[in-house]
């Protein structure tokens, strides 16, 4: 009889496991078609996919193997394959290292804002993100050769990833291999370059306005957790962690996802940890449990639903459709790879150097701060500028610059040429 | 026995208290510029069964963020009592204060004749008292429900923690000052750990879920304003020009609204307390501590935080007259015990009732518009277009909208409205300004049709005389306000 319980509890656990990963799934599957199926346009969201689009088929500019990738594979069938697989991943990570809460934390990960963006928007980062995981989990299977391969395969998406990926794994042998000395010189140096290096991104909780970033809920489930865990060794260890990558998300604009998904991991561990201690009130603790996952559901689906909603539209491509092929567009600099994309030259885009995104700012703040004609048209012969592109966002940024103003006034430099649907376009006079 | 008259006596007090908050609210049957924006919204409720989200007259339409909980609670008392809903509902759910206090007070000291004595000074705070008269404000319920949940939390046992769990979400959702409820509550966590004072696991677990809960529930609600603000939401959007006097803690003034006998004993009773090491009075230091820190980094408004402030100090004023009366007790003047302790709590109660009345009567006067402004109000609403939009002073946004029914450039409900400072320093240009040419650029920016004059805007920036120009501004009323069209 009790042989027969056992069997029974045993088969009924085994399909509650099925079941979970099997919403697991479904939920992945769900965050990764929501964007496009909220989205009332056809256009790939975001400014940076149009950059490799423009260069699909090339084995050149930032994340070459991306570009390169692009030719074969649709972006929009590739994004959703590689964000299941990434998930998949994640799962078999988390395996590897003997995780009870694997399942939860994948949950937590895909429903989070960084899963979202990840494998939306077509940037490198996606891919770059799956074959990280790759790496990782053949590190874990002590598979040295393939995890080089693909630390390799990371490179060619983006070399800084690339090499973030192969320092976390040098710190992993030393710290494997008890080289404390050198695994903690390590972990100082990398604290001290992410301090000192570069600018501070202040922008990283989505739900605060940051273009990609993670739940503020997650964050604040974290700190929470905090309160209970805190003199608990394991937990110090990763809550150091977590602070190391959040720092160096703070910089780096690839950190936020590694971060993420490290967040994703203590808040899972954090979730099982507080469902295990002992609490008063049950009733008060399954409450703040189900907060925290209704909030953790409600960063992902309302920052889903903003991505959505993102640039660019069908009306700005009709625009820049009406112009003639290989003319030179100015716009904001956000819109420069739309203007290549759709077949014109644009002036800026938003993978230029910064040494070379400074000279043009400074030479066009000429155009937007002064009423002096001399200078500005000066400044778009320079650029041989042929046509200028505003649409409603940019007109109320720009709104007080002189450019509108001259665009007004100046009918002899500048003439306008057609409105559609909030798009204007004006003609200048070289 | 004793404690059935206690009982009618707490109810004698609370009757008290409304009566006299009625008799001031219906002295005029107007309410103040903000008390118009609430039955606005309470209206459309009742018209529609749903909030108000997108206002069409604010601003020239625009989106608004608020809970619509209150308007609610207003909707269903007004299919009752109608427009004396608005007068009604707050003065009575205000004057419940009265049944907290003493529940809280008897909690402190354990003497009844003190805790009705508490009681009844905590239905005369000034600037309690005069925020439930004609603002239809939703602190009159959030005041009260905040204390009653401090009241729960001092002796939280299974029985009544589901009460606390209820009422502490109900709070989230009614407003954001919930915030202070969590804040107040972790302050008093950082106090009793720095006083190595230990606090029962079941109050650990009710302030965790009141903090996750008041937070997720402040997001879903105000998601927007996080979104286009970020951090800087804590501004409200408050124009840059008023940002400071927006938030500006005026010490004198605070003695005064407060009650300064209130403030004395409050203080007193407090700090008395941490040095005893009372738990209950650590409990509303925390609420003072967490109220004092957001009024000194001017992230409240001091208005709302003396509110807050008061009550407690009130409370914990309590601590300080039943020490003083053991104190008398001890004495050689037992003979005049009673006429001593006349005389103090004479004196509080005229600290406090005074200039409640005295605030509640200029309030009740100024703040509501007059016969004048009305007739001209109501002429507009029934002759303008009904798509036209007037320009008023900041103060006078909501009422332009509930009387006049017509589009405005600028009101004070600043959350998610567009260019707030453009349009703040624009409206004050154009009540200032000599120059025609000037105005008649702000008035074609905004699309204004008619101009809104009224006399406490000429008191400041003296007569407008772009308005003379008779080819441009058709005068149709010249009293006090004045009201133009724009013609040119």
């Amino acid at each position: 009889m009790r042989a027969a319980s056992e069997e029974y509890s045993l088969e009924h656990q085994k399909y509650i496991k099925l079941f979970a990963k099997i919403s697991i799934f479904i939920l992945a599957l769900v965050f990764l078609l929501l964007p496009g199926i909220l989205r009332e346009d056809e256009q790939v969201i975001g400014d940076k996919p149009y950059y490799h689009l423009t260069r699909e088929g090339e084995f050149s500019g930032v994340g070459p193997g991306w570009n390169f990738l692009l030719k074969y594979f649709p972006m929009n069938i590739l994004l959703p394959i590689i964000g299941l697989l990434s998930a998949f991943f994640i799962f078999l990570n988390l395996k590897m290292l003997k995780l009870e809460e694997r399942l939860l934390i994948t949950g937590f990960f895909v429903i989070s804002p960084a899963f979202v963006y990840l494998f939306s928007v077509g940037e490198r980062f996606g891919i770059s993100f799956l074959f990280t995981l790759i790496a990782c989990y053949f590190l874990l299977d002590k598979k040295y050769l393939f995890a080089g391969i693909s630390v390799v395969f990371v490179s060619l998406f983006d070399i800084w990833i690339g090499v973030f990926v192969a320092t976390i794994m040098l710190l992993y042998f030393l710290f494997k291999y008890n080289k404390g000395k050198i695994f903690y010189s390590l972990i100082i140096v990398f604290f001290l370059l992410t301090i000192i290096l570069g600018d501070f991104n202040p922008g990283i909780i989505s739900d605060l306005g940051a273009k990609v970033g993670s739940s503020v809920f997650a964050i604040l489930f974290v700190a929470f957790s905090f309160l209970f865990f805190w003199n608990r060794k394991k937990f110090i260890s990763l809550y150091a962690i977590a602070g190391l990558l959040f720092l160096f998300s703070l910089k780096v604009e690839f950190g936020i996802f590694y971060f993420s998904l490290f967040l994703s991991i203590l808040v899972g561990l954090c979730f099982f940890e507080l469902l295990r201690i002992r609490w008063e009130s049950k009733l008060v603790r399954d409450l703040i449990l189900l907060i925290f996952v209704c909030g953790l559901l409600f960063s992902g689906l309302s920052y889903t639903n903003r991505i959505s909603k993102d640039k660019p539209d069908d009306v700005f491509f009709n625009a820049l459709n009406r112009l003639p092929d290989g003319a030179v567009v100015f716009s904001d600099m956000g819109y420069g790879n739309w203007i290549t994309y759709g077949g014109k030259k644009n002036v800026w885009h938003s993978f230029m150097s910064r040494e070379e995104a400074e000279i043009i700012s400074k030479d066009l703040s000429i155009v937007l701060e002064s009423k002096d004609y001399a200078k500005t048209t000066e400044v778009f012969e320079k650029y041989q500028v042929d046509y200028i592109l505003l649409d409603s966002e940019l007109k109320q940024k720009w709104h007080e610059s002189e450019l509108v103003y001259l665009l007004k006034y100046d009918s002899e430099g500048f003439r306008f040429l057609f409105e559609e649907n909030g798009i204007e376009v004006w003609r200048f006079f070289r | 026995m004793q404690v059935r008259r206690n009982h009618r006596i707490l109810i004698l007090i609370f009757l008290v208290v409304l009566s006299a908050e009625l008799y001031f609210s219906l002295q005029t049957p107007y309410l103040d510029n903000s008390g118009y924006l609430v039955e606005r919204y309470t209206q459309n409720v009742l018209e529609t069964g749903k909030p108000l989200f997108y206002d069409t007259l604010s601003y020239n339409g625009r989106e608004v963020l608020y809970s619509p909980l209150w308007h609610y609670v207003l909707a269903i008392f007004g299919l009752v009592f109608g427009s004396f809903a608005f007068k009604l509902v707050p003065a009575l759910v205000s004057s419940s204060i009265v049944l907290v206090v003493y529940l809280l007070s008897k909690k402190i000291v354990d003497n009844d004749e003190l805790a009705l004595f508490i009681a009844l000074m905590s239905g005369f705070i000034p600037v309690v008292f005069v925020d439930s008269l004609i603002s239809a404000s939703v602190y009159s319920l959030a005041i009260p429900l905040m204390f009653y949940l401090i009241y729960l939390f001092m002796d939280l046992n299974e029985k009544n923690v589901g009460i606390f769990l209820t009422l502490s979400f109900f709070l989230s959702l009614l407003h954001p000052v919930s915030i202070l409820f969590s804040l107040g509550l972790m302050v008093y966590y950082l106090l009793s750990l720095s006083e190595n004072m230990k606090i029962p696991t079941l109050n650990l677990e009710v302030m965790a879920f009141t903090f996750v809960s008041t937070f997720l529930i402040q997001f879903l609600i105000y998601k927007k304003a996080f979104l286009e603000y970020g951090f800087s939401v804590i501004w409200h959007n408050v124009p840059s020009q008023i940002l400071w006097s927006y938030f500006d803690f005026d010490i004198f003034g605070m003695l005064y609204r407060v009650g300064a006998l209130t403030l004395i004993f409050g203080l007193i009773g407090i700090i008395w307390g941490i040095i005893k090491r009372k738990d209950r009075i650590m409990l509303l230091c925390g609420f003072a501590l967490a109220t004092l820190i957001l009024l000194w980094l001017r992230l409240l408004e001091p208005r709302i935080g003396m509110m807050f402030l008061s009550v407690a100090l009130v409370v914990a004023s309590a601590f300080t007259l039943n020490l003083f009366l053991n104190y008398l007790g001890k004495t050689k003047l037992p003979h005049y015990r009673l006429s001593f302790i006349m005389i103090v709590l004479g004196l509080i109660i005229s600290s406090l009732a005074v200039p409640s009345f005295v605030l509640a009567s200029k309030h009740i006067k100024e703040d509501v518009p007059s016969g004048y402004e009305l007739l001209v109000l109501r002429w507009i609403r029934e002759n303008a277009l009904p798509d036209v939009t007037i320009v008023a002073p900041l103060g006078k946004g909501h009422i332009m909208t509930a009387l006049a029914g017509k589009r405005t450039v600028l009101d004070d409900n600043f959350l998610l409205a567009p260019e707030t400072s453009e349009r703040y320093g624009d409206i004050e240009r154009l009540y200032s300004t000599k120059s025609e040419v000037e105005a008649l650029e702000i008035i074609a920016k905004y699309n204004i049709d008619y101009v809104f004059i009224p006399i406490e805007t000429e008191l400041e920036y003296g007569k407008v005389k772009w308005t003379d120009d008779e080819s441009c501004f058709r005068g149709i009323f010249f009293g006090t306000p004045k009201v133009y069209q724009v013609i040119c």
